[in-house]
């Protein structure tokens, strides 16, 4: 389904990503685990297609297509979804107003029948239940004024409405509290299926004890150094990331978590 | 319909005896101020940002003579005014036609409160010459004065004492005709003391016709009374000039929406005198400008008197190679104690090459006030137009809805669902031709 061989990628001709390899089959689950600017979220924004975040070297293949030579929204309308670290406010715009443009994009595009008002809006206000928001958020502007929690619990919700077939989440999980957590992982594992694949961005074992990931990769310093089953998350957890130091030649600083 | 006549106003010359002699007092004051007026050049530090003179070269400003529709564009006319109007609207509808009165296409039966100046009782005569170019001795435009010089008619409106007028007015002024003309609106309100009434503008041209609009607009708002004013200016083809000036007795609110379109020019002069204690005025402003378009909004606030307050609200939205002025004063006199004036004006260019100047002035004389103001210029925000983008949307689609999201804190307030329906259309339809190649 998606398969990155050697990426390498600049942000602000800085490079971050030092060729990277990682290749996701439909039904699994992947963590990435790694220390704060190891370049998680830069591997995210890279899959997204965000300004500024280039990739110079290495492929990306997404079902087959060259991702790199899609726009952002024909990357959305392929499949991939991508729920952020820092979701945007945008006020002015509802949430529904919002979620429905984003839908009828998707749909036009993948050839499945629009939905009607009615349906869209039951549609809806059953996701938002999914993830415990009240359905009063749809009316209010994109994460206008949401706190932590309800911004991530908002994109869980988007990704449910939209159902794309990869999944990125990035950090969802951080600043959660265990309820919260609790949605989020109900959300993901609602939308397992044998077609659909997760990359869970994570600094924590705690997401992983609810959502349980196929494969585990330690991301340090632009480069994946370590990749492994669940059982690779434990053992993170239990000895942070430094015992890895060793494999990794160019970090010269010790790595904190 | 088919004897549907199109009378513009002629103003071709001061040997010609003009309709209403009772008014050629006004007239004749306005020639006089005419005199040493002058058609306002880059120089006149109120119109520096405009080129006023080439934009005015093919709008003749003066000498129209009777137009006489042919059924063909009549036919056109029944189809495109059928869509013109808000719909839905219960209102006093009362339509202008190159600022002449079409009865044909009112429907005002049963409005005791308006009446033109050319149908006016003495007694409403005699109303109209005491109120007229009396809102502010002080300040006298050339446009304006032009409008009066060459006045013939106009639309009163007289809300009576402690009357709650039961439904808008809603006047709709349409440019139509192949041939640019011009022509000239003149409004009056006197809202009686504590009468409460709503009028909405609204200023088209179905037919994307060009031609110039000259429009002076007073409004009386006396003790207790209450206005609502929307003004609509959705004619891009039209070239327009508008003096709107409102006074304001105690305890008065006057409350205004305005949406506009740029248009080649489109020049929007407003002036509130808070005259009576207590006074508040309430001003919500929209402005879109697009292709190499002008608009210049220039806004007022006259605090005369202790306690009264002011807030204005705008906000700006300029496209391609458009150009937009906002001049924002506050003038707080010495006497004017306790007053609250407030003042935001955000703009969002949407293109590298179209500018805006905007101003906030504020002139301050009392100790005792509280005023704020504040003015931002910038752009789309490039991480929301992603978030949009990584859920699907098109980035031109983007594009469009974040503007639309920009300037809806102020489309949404207009507080008649059917006017807000309309223009929230009007501008999503507006906005779909968006160019996509539109600079970031
Ligand atoms: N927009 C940006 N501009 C400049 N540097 C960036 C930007 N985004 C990320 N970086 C840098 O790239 C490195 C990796 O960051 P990031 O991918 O956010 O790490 P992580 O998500 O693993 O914490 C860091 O050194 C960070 O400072
Ligand atoms: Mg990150």
């Amino acid at each position: 389904m998606l398969n990155i061989t050697n990426l390498k990628a600049n942000v602000d001709g800085k490079e971050i990503l030092k060729g990277l390899n990682i290749d996701v089959k439909p039904g699994e689950v992947h963590a990435i685990m790694g220390p704060n600017g190891s370049g998680k979220s830069t591997l995210s924004n890279v899959l997204a297609g965000r300004d500024k975040y280039e990739a110079t070297a290495g492929t990306i293949t997404f079902g087959g297509k060259d991702l790199l030579a899609l726009e952002p929204e024909d990357r959305a309308r392929e499949g991939i979804f991508l729920a952020f670290q820092y979701p945007v406010e945008i006020p002015g715009v509802s949430n529904l107003e919002f979620l429905k443009t984003s839908l009828e994009c998707l749909h036009a595009y993948q050839n499945k029948p629009l939905l009607s008002a009615v349906e869209f809006l039951k549609l809806a206000r059953e996701k938002c239940k999914l993830v415990d928001l009240h359905t009063d958020f749809l009316k209010r502007g994109v994460n206008e004024g949401f706190s932590g929690g309800e911004k991530k619990r908002n994109e869980i919700m988007q990704m449910l409405m939209l159902e794309p077939k990869l999944c990125l989440l990035d950090e969802t999980d951080s600043g959660l509290d265990i309820d919260a957590l609790k949605v989020v992982a109900d959300g993901i594992n609602t939308l397992r299926s044998p077609d659909r694949a997760f990359i869970l961005i994570t600094h924590y074992q705690r997401l992983l004890d609810y959502v349980q990931p196929d494969f585990v990769h330690v991301l340090s310093d632009g480069q994946i150094v370590k990749s492994g089953g669940s059982e690779l998350a434990l053992e993170l957890e239990e000895k942070g990331y430094s015992w890895l130091e060793s494999g990794t030649e160019q970090s010269a600083n010790p790595l904190k978590v | 319909m088919n004897n549907l006549k199109l009378v513009t106003n002629d103003f071709s010359g001061a040997q010609r005896s003009r309709k209403n002699p009772w008014l050629q007092g006004i007239r004749d004051a306005a020639s006089e101020r005419l005199r040493v007026l002058q058609l306002p050049t880059r120089k006149t530090e109120d119109w520096k940002y405009l080129k006023l003179e080439k934009l005015l070269a093919n709008d003749q400003l003066d000498a129209q003579s009777m137009q006489e529709l042919d059924s063909k564009s009549v036919e056109d006319i029944d189809e495109l005014l059928a869509q013109s109007f808000i719909d839905g609207l219960d209102a006093y509808r009362l339509v202008f036609v190159n600022g002449v009165f079409v009865s044909q296409l009112s429907q005002h039966d049963s409005n005791p409160y308006s009446v033109l100046f050319s149908a006016a009782s003495k007694a409403q005569q005699q109303l109209i010459v005491d109120h007229l170019d009396t809102s502010h001795n002080y300040y006298h435009d050339y446009f304006s004065s032009l409008n009066s010089a060459q006045l013939e008619d106009g639309l009163l409106i007289n809300i009576p004492k402690d009357c709650a007028v039961d439904k808008p007015f809603y006047i709709v002024n349409l440019t139509i005709g192949e041939q640019p003309k011009t022509s000239m609106m003149r409004l009056l309100v006197i809202a009686e003391t504590g009468s409460t009434a709503t009028i909405i503008e609204h200023e088209d041209a179905p037919l994307k016709h060009t031609g110039m609009v000259n429009t002076v607009i007073e409004c009386f708002v006396n003790d207790h009374a209450h206005i609502t004013h929307s003004r609509l200016q959705l004619d891009e083809s039209v070239t327009s000039i508008c003096s709107h000036r409102v006074r304001q007795g105690a305890h008065s609110t006057y409350q205004q929406h305005q949406i506009s379109l740029a248009s080649k020019l489109k020049r929007n002069d407003l002036t509130v005198a808070l005259r009576g204690e207590y006074a508040s005025a309430d001003i919500r402003g929209s402005f879109y400008g697009r292709h190499q378009q002008s608009i210049d909004n220039h806004t007022c606030m006259e605090h005369i008197v202790p306690n009264c307050t002011s807030n204005e609200v705008f906000r700006g939205l300029v496209d391609n190679e458009a150009n937009a002025v906002f001049n924002g004063r506050i003038h707080i006199h010495p006497d004017a104690q306790k007053t609250l004036a407030e003042l935001s004006n955000k703009n969002l260019l949407l293109s590298d090459f179209a500018t805006i100047n905007t101003k906030p002035e504020l002139e301050i004389y009392a100790d005792d006030v509280r005023c704020s103001h504040g003015a931002t210029v910038g752009q789309i925000d490039n991480e929301a137009l992603f978030y949009l983008q990584s859920r699907g949307v098109p980035k031109v689609e983007a594009k469009r809805i974040l503007s639309l999201a920009f300037i809806a804190e102020i489309v949404n307030q207009l507080t008649d669902d059917n006017v807000r329906d309309f223009v929230s259309q009007r501008s999503s339809s507006l906005f779909a031709t968006l160019q996509p190649e539109g600079a970031q």
